[in-house]
């Protein structure tokens, strides 16, 4: 046999507070039967569920909890008359401003999703490269120009300026000079792969510790040799 | 007299009357579902029974336990000599109105 979902039954008992609830609940479990066999478990515990909140605003329990009280002014049971009927008022402001309840609700779900987006993207922005051991003692040397008063901002910088930091300045440990112009198309099966990478010196994977899944780290230690991703490996080799 | 009667309490009240000593919350419901097809809900159901208790035209008594119903006691509902005289007076009341309309009703 179906029972009624308990916790329907506790808040009742919540809200009903001093007031004698019997009789109700017995009613309440007498049509959740006949819902039961009606419309199904589900449908009949939502019911329920609707019934039991329906009745806990009702003049029903407000009457009986009044009459229970030793006092109109001074009774224990009062602290949650003031929020039932704050939950009341909202509802019926719900169901009266509909526009204005659609706007607000459509606002709250539009900037709390914009807030999470951002929050997602700044927590992987912020965890980006961090793997690196070296990661907070890595630089990028990057170029300002300033003609005639116009500055300018350049994500590059001159290659022979690594090699000349190097030698005239100690706190620099380790340089790698990288270069993306360095787009070269395969041709593998009679089919043509674009690819992307950048020209780099064998001082590279001393700074940035990315894994070496095979072969050695050492492998462009040789001109003209290259490391490639896996995900192109995969796509060459399978 | 307290108050007037309003149209859902006369539905109650001669609901209730209908039913006779077998007049409780579930029973009440599902008799005017069943009769008017509207749809009503507990809580409305026991908000105007409590008011009219409080205008004096209900008295109610609990009954014994049963297996049925979570083994909760029923509330049994009983019209009072005064709700029979405010239905009484509505009842002619709307019989003169009815004999005396000046256009055909039906």
């Amino acid at each position: 046999m179906q029972t009624p979902p308990k916790w329907a039954n506790q808040f009742f008992n919540w809200a009903s507070g001093q007031a004698q609830n019997e009789d109700l609940l017995g009613d309440l479990h007498e049509l959740f039967e006949s819902k039961v066999e009606e419309k199904g478990k589900f449908i009949a515990q939502l019911h329920y569920w609707l019934e039991v909140l329906r009745l806990s605003f009702s003049y029903a329990i407000t009457k009986r909890k009044r009459d229970g009280s030793i006092s109109h002014y001074y009774s224990s049971q009062k602290f949650n008359t003031m929020l039932f009927n704050y939950i009341k008022i909202s509802f019926r402001n719900i169901k009266k401003q509909k526009l204005f309840t659609f706007l607000n609700v459509f606002g709250l779900a539009l900037g709390m999703s914009v807030g999470l987006l951002a929050l997602a993207m700044v927590s992987d922005l912020r965890q980006f490269e961090h793997f690196h051991e070296d990661a907070d003692q890595i630089y990028r040397i990057t170029t300002e120009v300033t003609t005639s008063g116009n500055k300018r901002h350049y994500a590059y910088s001159p290659p022979a300026l690594a090699e000349f930091i190097q030698s005239n300045n100690t706190s620099i440990i380790e340089s790698a000079v990288i270069n993306d112009a360095f787009f070269p198309t395969m041709e593998v099966m009679g089919e043509s792969i674009q690819m992307n990478g950048y020209l780099t010196e064998p001082s590279f994977l001393n700074l940035f510790d990315f894994e070496v899944l095979y072969g050695t780290a050492n492998a462009i230690d040789n001109p003209r040799s290259v490391i490639i991703t896996y995900e192109l490996a995969e796509k060459l080799f399978n | 007299m307290k108050g007037y009667l309003g149209e859902f309490e006369e539905l109650v009240l001669l609901t209730i009357t209908n039913l006779g000593t077998d007049a409780y919350g579930t029973s009440i419901i599902e008799m005017i579902t069943q009769q008017t097809n509207r749809k009503i809900s507990l809580g409305a159901l026991h908000s105007t029974l409590t008011r009219l208790e409080e205008k004096g035209f209900l008295t109610s008594y609990l009954g014994e336990p049963t297996a049925k119903r979570g083994g909760r006691r029923k509330r049994y509902f009983e019209i009072t000599q005064s709700a029979k005289e405010a239905l009484s007076s509505m009842k002619s009341l709307r019989d003169e109105l009815w004999a005396n309309s000046k256009i055909q009703l039906s």
